[in-house]
């Protein structure tokens, strides 16, 4: 039955059932994981930023009113107030997740990659081999390794003399500068893609 | 859920269970969809009680309330005087207000009127003018009844509509025959004004009498300052300034030298100036003393209020302070009685719905 609802019909019906909003999240997770993956391009970031979405989207649904528009519409109005707050202070945000009780999470080392999977560098290449100049010099190594050189994460804890946890550390605090330099240049990855 | 990202399965399992969660509350009657919905139905529950408690509390409660508050509003800025301003005397009330005005205090009006012309300097039958000079010499009136109460009133009128001018004359005449004047008249159109009156103090109730007869009265008062410690201050210093005075002169008269003339006449003058202005002083106590001052306010049933003048220029915010927390704390007063007539019918509702809910419950149980 949740199959045949619509998003906006499933954001109605989950103010008198809560379950209904979780078919919501099936649907649309992995998309705005994406979203959030290339425009921040740090999987860290992104994962926390699709976690407090659904959380404050979840909290919120009591105001969700159908004006016509996509259902799904109102959760992305969502996510873009979550990525403006995360440029303009850097942090990310977690009071709904912690108003639902909902325990904090680490994200596991294997989805590092996996979540870079869904970014794809390849157009930016340029424009981020560019912007690497103005990081610290070992975040700019890891980088350099990582996403010019295509290197999996061994190879460059290996090359950085450094523990692997350590390399993916140095990978995600880069992307995430990286993200700012390009935001305040005017670019994004979706805007370079388009 | 269809991903290999495990913070996506984990972060799916997290929001099963919030959900499962806010469901609990949901079928409790606590979920948060239908919480926020009820928001507003208890907010306008309570409003809807408070608008009946204060209308229950109107009703019963006299003098307050809708009912009560043009009144009370009336009465809390219209006599500002101190006096005795309430509801207005009804015919029936008439003739016990004059009973009241002609025992008033308790002063012996005529022999209040030999006080009041014994001035320092001037003799007992010169009439109670307050331009008597003092003449040099005369003895002080040390050892004689040295009461000075100073004597004031004030009343306000309602008069049937067209009366205002004639009534207004016969204030004139009574103030005249009393042996008295009008100090200071105004009107607000043909139907409304003031008059203030000297009228000599032994005059002072016959002359209030009759004119409270003139129309309704709305309100009247009167008082009296007692200013006789200060008259005999004033006295007592103006005995040792003639003292000084006479010393200055003799030693004047007989002075020697031209400098001594000169210093002593420079005494003289000073000593002098201090007299004539303790005098002054005696001369205003005796004529506050002598002449009371009447306000009279005259209005027809229908004239037009008018602004007073003095509101307009200098409006009061203490005033309207004033007034603004009376109107507060009358309306809370009304809510208030009105909250204790609604809760015994509360008390019942809640035991019979209680036992309803009981009863219904027991029977799904059965079911």
């Amino acid at each position: 039955m949740p199959d045949t609802l619509t998003d906006a019909e499933l954001l109605l019906a989950s103010q008198d059932d809560p379950a209904e909003f979780v078919e919501l999240y099936r649907r649309h997770a992995e998309d705005l994981l994406r979203y959030f993956a290339r425009r921040t391009l740090d999987p860290e970031a992104a994962a926390e930023l699709t976690a407090e979405t659904f959380a404050e989207a979840f909290a919120s649904r009591g105001n969700y009113r159908d004006t016509g528009a996509n259902g799904v519409a109102w959760l992305y109005g969502i996510a873009r107030h979550q990525l403006g707050r995360f440029f303009r202070t850097g942090r990310i945000d977690r009071a709904a997740r912690h108003r639902l009780g909902m325990p904090p999470r680490e994200l596991p080392l294997e989805d590092y990659e996996r979540i870079e999977d869904l970014v794809d560098f390849a157009p930016i290449r340029d424009a981020l081999i560019q912007a690497l100049a103005g990081l610290p010099q070992d975040q700019r190594e890891a980088l350099q390794l990582r996403v010019v050189e295509g290197l999996p994460y061994p190879e460059v804890a290996a090359k950085l003399t450094c523990a692997e946890a350590a390399a993916r550390q140095r990978v995600s605090r880069g992307l995430r500068r990286l993200a700012m330099v390009l935001q305040e240049r005017g670019l994004s990855l979706a805007e370079v893609e388009s | 859920m269809k991903t290999d990202i495990e913070y996506l399965k984990t972060l799916e399992l997290d929001l099963e269970h919030v959900a499962a969660l806010d469901e609990v509350r949901h079928t409790k009657g606590r979920g948060g969809g239908r919480r926020r919905r009820k928001w507003p139905a208890w907010t306008a529950a309570a409003a809807a009680l408070l608008v009946v408690a204060f209308a229950i509390g109107s009703y019963f409660n006299e003098g307050a309330g809708i009912r009560g508050l043009p009144a009370a509003l009336h009465y809390a800025g219209s006599d500002e005087s101190g006096g005795t301003a309430g509801e207005p005397t009804r015919d029936a009330q008439v003739p016990e207000a004059r009973e009241k005005l002609l025992l008033g205090p308790t002063y012996n009006s005529e022999a209040y009127a030999v006080a009041a012309s014994d001035t320092d300097d001037s003799s007992a039958t010169s009439p109670p003018a307050a331009s008597a000079s003092p003449a040099p010499g005369q003895a002080d009136p040390i050892g004689q009844d040295l009461s000075k109460i100073v004597r004031d009133g004030q009343i306000s009128l309602e008069l049937p509509d067209g009366d205002f001018g004639e009534t207004f004359a016969k204030v004139v005449n009574i103030a005249e025959q009393s042996g008295g004047m009008v100090l200071s008249s105004s009107t607000q159109g043909d139907g409304a004004g003031g008059l203030t009156l000297r009228i000599p103090a032994s005059e002072f109730d016959r002359a209030f009498l009759a004119i409270s007869e003139l129309g309704r009265p709305l309100s009247s008062s009167t008082k009296g300052q007692d200013v006789t410690a200060q008259f005999i201050d004033l006295n007592a210093h103006l005995k040792i300034l003639k003292t000084k005075r006479d010393f200055y002169f003799n030693l004047f008269e007989n002075a020697t030298t031209v400098s001594q003339s000169i210093q002593l006449e420079g005494r003289l003058e000073d000593v002098q100036l201090e007299i004539d202005k303790i005098q002054g002083q005696l001369r205003f106590i005796n004529d506050q003393v002598a002449l009371s001052t009447l306000k009279v306010s005259l209005r027809e049933k229908n004239a037009p209020k008018a602004e007073d003048p003095e509101d307009i220029l200098k409006p009061s915010l203490g005033l309207a302070w004033e007034r603004s927390v009376q109107g507060t704390l009358r309306v809370l007063a009304t809510v208030l009685v009105g909250l204790g007539y609604l809760l015994p019918i509360a008390i019942i509702a809640g035991i019979v719905l209680g036992v309803v809910m009981l009863v219904r419950r027991r029977d799904r149980g059965a079911s």
